[in-house]
């Protein structure tokens, strides 16, 4: 987990402030913010058990610290990722929720929209993110995302064009660079 | 013979007697060197003739000191002490001759010749050579074995008087020849001489005794005859004790004196003394005041008084016998004044004070039986800052010691913290030490998780019911209705304000800068203000006003006032939900009035069942037992009309019928007897289970199987079985088969059924457990409500293991006490069974101590 903490800021919305930026915050307003994202976020925990989608589900990485989650998504039926599952990993900022988390599949995927660092491109994580948006949310547009890419803007060229040249091929790569994650 | 023997042997070997063999008269002057004079050279005519008689003198000095020594010497043997006076006296005593007397007269002598020519050798003092030769000796060689002896025995006072009495026999023996022959040749009677004899002969015995038996010897003497003498116990009775007293006073006068007399009174007899005094103060208040308390108390009074009458005059008896001759300037301090005899009566008010301390925990456990007066005693011990310090500290480790403990019930603890408290306030109006002792009472009682439901309890409990149990806090319902009776209390919370307040008194000393007597300081206030929160405390109000509300009919003075109260601790807002389900209580009353005229429930045929509801707010309402069932359509019908009712009353509002709660009036009419039981209404539901069904027989008895029952009434197992438990214990039904479980009506009650010893024993069985079943709270319990969040907590625990993988027990309670809101209410046990609920389900793995869900 730890070799992704690098990559995370550079996943993460423009002109959002670094961790090292926040961290010069001063110190109460910090925690009232830490404060606020904690509960905020506790609630979105209550709420996600208390839904439980099928498909997706999503938890707290360490009792430390709220502000890391991991959640996991299972690959939608009549899709080349049917009976797969994908874990990623949630960061949030202290600013959540009027920041988008930065989300990674931390499970390799082929997929046009997802590098192979396991950066997502898609635009509520980004430019369209609004405090509207949650865990839940995020989690199923990812879970759609999976059957219906958006290969205009892909991250990997290659799966863009497979999706709709090969698909044989693609389910092919798919399950070839599929590994489930060993468990902790 | 052996005379001759014995004289031809000493003329070789000197007798090993300290009497020193004179010199010969006879013997040739051979003259010595003077002094500077080369030996044997020529002597001066002068010097010569000084020579001359100074050989004279010396022969003449040691003959003296021949017939003296020999006068003074002591016979080789112990001195018999307990031979009467005369044997010793024929036997130590010798008289001297007229030889003798000038012998001394010549010795002694300060102008003595002789003297100055025996300065250099140890010849020269008869007295010190008397001291260090004879009396020494005999006294280490005789005299000391046998008084360690006694000393050794420890038997008080039997052995102090024998060495007392030794000592003043031996004492007399060594001075007899001073004092009768010795002293009169001496200037001014040889009073400074005797004197010094006799300071070094009390030196003798003081360092040679053995200090240790001595002192143990002496402060147990004391102890023993101070005591009964002041304590006046006896072993015999008060009657031979009074008889006894002067005797003892007598003989221990007497052993004083004589004590004093051979050297071993003194500054160390004296230390003794004050100790053993301090301590017979102490054992005289144990024995006496512990254990009195009754109010008024005259405790210190009485105290002052035999210090002032007994306790002093004994002092100074004794101290008057312990005086020296030679006035001294300790002599003087050893004079009692009136000063003494009022620190000694303080002394003994703080003793007193100490022992109430130690005993205040009783005292507070004593105080419904009447132990004021203990604590009026105490009033005049903690006056200053360390004495109220002592007692705060002490008190509060007897109170973690005795009480704090997981052995107490949360009852008594409180029971006795009612009392602390309100002899804290007896103690100390302004509440200082009470605020000190009480904190640890209050952190404990915090921690204590039936606490808050016994203190509203108690609250709520009708004190006039005798019947209730014991661990209802009656003390609070009294205390209670005190507090309502008492009226303008409030008017003191400003009395430091009340200028002219005449008994205005300061806080005491200790009291911190800030100090200010909290207004809670009355037993309910105390522990309306035990917790922190007042949320704890609404809430379990809350459910104990839900369940009585619900239990009882409409008669609620009590919860109204104790509601009122609340509401002027707690201000109203906190309360609102209680104020709406009073009001809600006293609202259905009206309502149901009103709809049972406009729906004309009431005239229905008298077959009809009758119907009555409380109207509840949920939302304002704890968690109620929701569970459904079906009941008689009679009733179902009912409520719909009644529902229609209330929805055209009351426009916009629905009406939910919790099935669970409730009471009825079942009157079951069988052949033989009618049943009229008031029942809660699953029981009722179950029993109208076995109302014939029109294709059934009636005259045979009904007979239902349990899984019937089940799937008629779509009640839980546990309800039913329940329910029926409750009507066989009621003689209404029996169970006629066990698998599968069928039951059947008891039409008649035949001897047999009631005598049968298995119906029967099963009946009592079943009667107990119908009592608790009866009694089922209508309010969920706060555990009742986290099961069922136990359902919610699941689903946390299948996403954390499905996201985070595999997990030991400690981690996953410790990421659900972060992640749910509000905190885990379980601790790591319970979620271990539910979670091995869940392994048995086959929904979990367990393995090498880790959870991991299954696919």
């Amino acid at each position: 987990m730890a070799d992704f903490t690098m990559e995370d800021t550079q996943n993460s919305a423009p002109g959002q402030p670094s961790v090292h930026e926040v961290s010069k915050l001063s110190s109460t307003s910090r925690r009232q913010d830490t404060q606020s994202v904690t509960k905020r976020l506790q609630t979105e925990l209550m709420q996600l058990m208390l839904s439980s989608t099928p498909g997706i589900s999503a938890f707290p990485s360490s009792p430390e610290n709220l502000l890391n989650w991991t959640a996991t998504i299972a690959g939608p039926s009549e899709t080349p990722y049917a009976s797969l599952t994908f874990k990623l990993s949630f960061q949030f900022p202290s600013s959540y929720p009027y920041a988008p988390p930065t989300v990674l599949f931390k499970t390799p995927i082929f997929h046009p929209n997802v590098d192979f660092s396991g950066r997502i491109c898609l635009d509520i994580l980004k430019d369209k993110w609004s405090a509207v948006y949650n865990v839940q949310s995020v989690l199923l547009s990812l879970q759609s995302l999976l059957g219906e890419p958006n290969n205009a803007s892909p991250l990997n060229g290659q799966a863009a064009e497979l999706w709709d040249s090969d698909p044989t091929e693609f389910k092919r790569l798919v399950l070839a660079r599929h590994q489930d994650l060993d468990e902790e | 013979m052996t005379t001759l023997h014995d004289r031809i042997f000493a003329s070789v070997f000197p007798p090993p007697s300290e009497v020193d063999v004179p010199t010969p008269t006879a013997t040739p002057i051979l003259g010595s060197s003077g002094f500077g004079e080369p030996f044997g050279s020529q002597h001066t005519t002068a010097s010569q003739s000084a020579t001359e008689t100074g050989a004279a003198e010396q022969i003449k000095w040691d003959r003296a000191w021949h017939t003296a020594t020999t006068f003074l010497s002591l016979r080789d043997e112990p001195i018999h002490a307990e031979q009467d006076e005369e044997t010793l006296k024929g036997r130590w005593i010798r008289y001297a001759g007229p030889e003798t007397q000038k012998a001394l007269a010549y010795l002694l002598s300060e102008s003595s010749s002789g003297r100055q020519l025996r300065r250099e050798s140890n010849t020269d003092d008869l007295l010190r050579w008397y001291f260090e030769k004879v009396v020494l000796e005999h006294y280490v060689k005789h005299v000391l074995p046998g008084l360690i002896r006694i000393l050794r025995k420890s038997q008080v006072p039997n052995d102090l008087f024998e060495a007392g009495q030794q000592l003043h026999i031996v004492k007399s023996i060594y001075l007899h020849p001073l004092q009768n022959h010795v002293a009169q040749t001496l200037s001014n009677g040889g009073r400074t001489e005797l004197a010094r004899f006799e300071t070094d002969l009390h030196g003798l015995f003081t360092h040679t005794l053995p200090q240790d038996k001595v002192v143990e010897n002496l402060s147990a003497f004391f102890g023993q005859q101070c005591s009964l003498i002041l304590n006046g116990v006896g072993k015999n009775g008060m009657q031979d004790v009074v008889s006894s007293v002067p005797v003892v006073r007598q003989r221990t006068l007497k052993l004083m004196q004589m004590l004093q007399g051979v050297g071993l009174g003194g500054y160390q007899a004296q230390r003794i003394f004050a100790e053993v005094m301090s301590d017979i103060l102490t054992s005289h208040i144990k024995s006496t005041y512990a254990g009195v308390w009754t109010s008024p108390s005259n405790v210190v009074d009485h105290l002052r008084d035999w210090v002032e009458n007994s306790f002093s005059r004994f002092v100074v008896e004794i101290l008057s016998s312990m005086k020296t001759d030679n006035a001294s300037g300790i002599d003087e301090l050893m004079d009692v004044t009136h000063a003494d005899v009022e620190r000694w009566q303080e002394l003994g008010v703080n003793k007193l004070g100490a022992l109430r301390t130690d005993e205040l925990f009783d005292v507070i456990v004593e105080w419904e039986n009447g132990s004021q007066g203990a604590i009026e005693d105490l009033k005049r011990y903690v006056t200053t800052p360390s004495s109220r310090t002592y007692l705060t500290t002490k008190f509060s480790s007897v109170v973690s010691y005795r009480l704090l403990q997981p052995g107490a019930s949360t009852t008594e603890i409180l029971q006795v913290y009612i009392s602390i408290i309100r002899a804290f306030t007896l103690l100390d109006p302004k509440g200082v030490l009470l605020d000190r002792v009480a904190r640890p009472i209050r952190r404990y009682l915090r921690e204590r998780d039936d606490t808050v439901t016994i203190v509203v309890g108690g609250l709520l409990a009708d004190p006039e019911d005798e019947s209730s149990a014991d661990d209802v806090l009656l003390e609070l319902a009294i205390e209670m209705n005190k507090s309502a009776t008492a009226k303008g209390e409030d008017d003191a919370d400003d009395a430091d304000l009340d200028y002219d307040d005449m008994n205005w008194m300061p806080d005491p000393v200790d009291a911190g800068p800030e100090y200010k007597k909290s207004k809670n300081s009355d037993v309910i206030g105390s522990f309306i203000s035990l917790f922190e929160s007042k949320d704890i405390f609404v809430k379990e109000f809350q459910n104990i006003l839900g369940e009585r509300l619900l239990k009882k009919e409409y008669e609620f003075d009590r919860e109204i006032r104790v509601l009122e109260l609340l509401k002027l601790r707690f201000g109203e807002p906190a309360l609102q939900a209680c104020e709406v389900m009073l009001r809600d209580i006293l609202d259905s009353r009206r309502v149901d009035t009103f709809i049972h005229k406009d729906k004309e429930l009431d005239l229905n045929d008298e077959s009809a069942p009758e119907l009555h509801t409380r109207i509840l707010s949920h939302l304002f309402w704890p968690s109620l037992h929701s569970e459904t069932f079906f009941i008689p359509p009679e009733v179902e019908s009912l409520q719909s009309r009644y529902s229609t009712g209330f929805e055209s009353l009351k426009q916009s509002r629905k009406l939910t019928w919790l099935h669970a709660l409730g009471q009825v009036t079942v009157a079951l009419d069988l052949e033989d007897r009618t049943v009229i039981e008031e029942v809660q209404t699953w029981q009722a539901s179950v029993i109208y289970a076995f109302q014939p069904s029109p294709s059934e027989d009636s005259s045979t008895p009904i007979t239902r199987t349990f899984n019937d029952l089940v799937e008629t009434l779509h009640m839980t197992g546990s309800l039913l079985r329940n329910a029926l438990t409750f009507w066989i214990g009621k003689l209404v039904l029996k169970q006629t088969s066990t698998s599968p479980p069928i039951y059947a009506v008891l039409e008649t009650l035949s001897d047999e059924d009631a005598a049968h010893p298995g119906t029967t024993s099963a009946a009592i069985a079943a009667a107990a457990e119908t009592a608790t079943a009866a009694a089922a709270p209508a309010v969920l319990s706060e555990h009742e409500v986290a099961q069922e969040k136990m359902e919610v907590y699941w689903q946390y625990v299948v996403g954390m293991l499905t996201n985070g993988g595999p997990m030991p027990l400690q981690q996953i309670v410790m990421m659900l006490k972060l992640t749910v809101p509000g905190g885990f209410p379980f601790g790591s046990e319970e979620l271990k069974d539910y979670l091995e609920e869940e392994v048995r389900g086959g929904k979990l793995d367990f393995a090498g101590g880790v959870y991991r869900i299954k696919h």
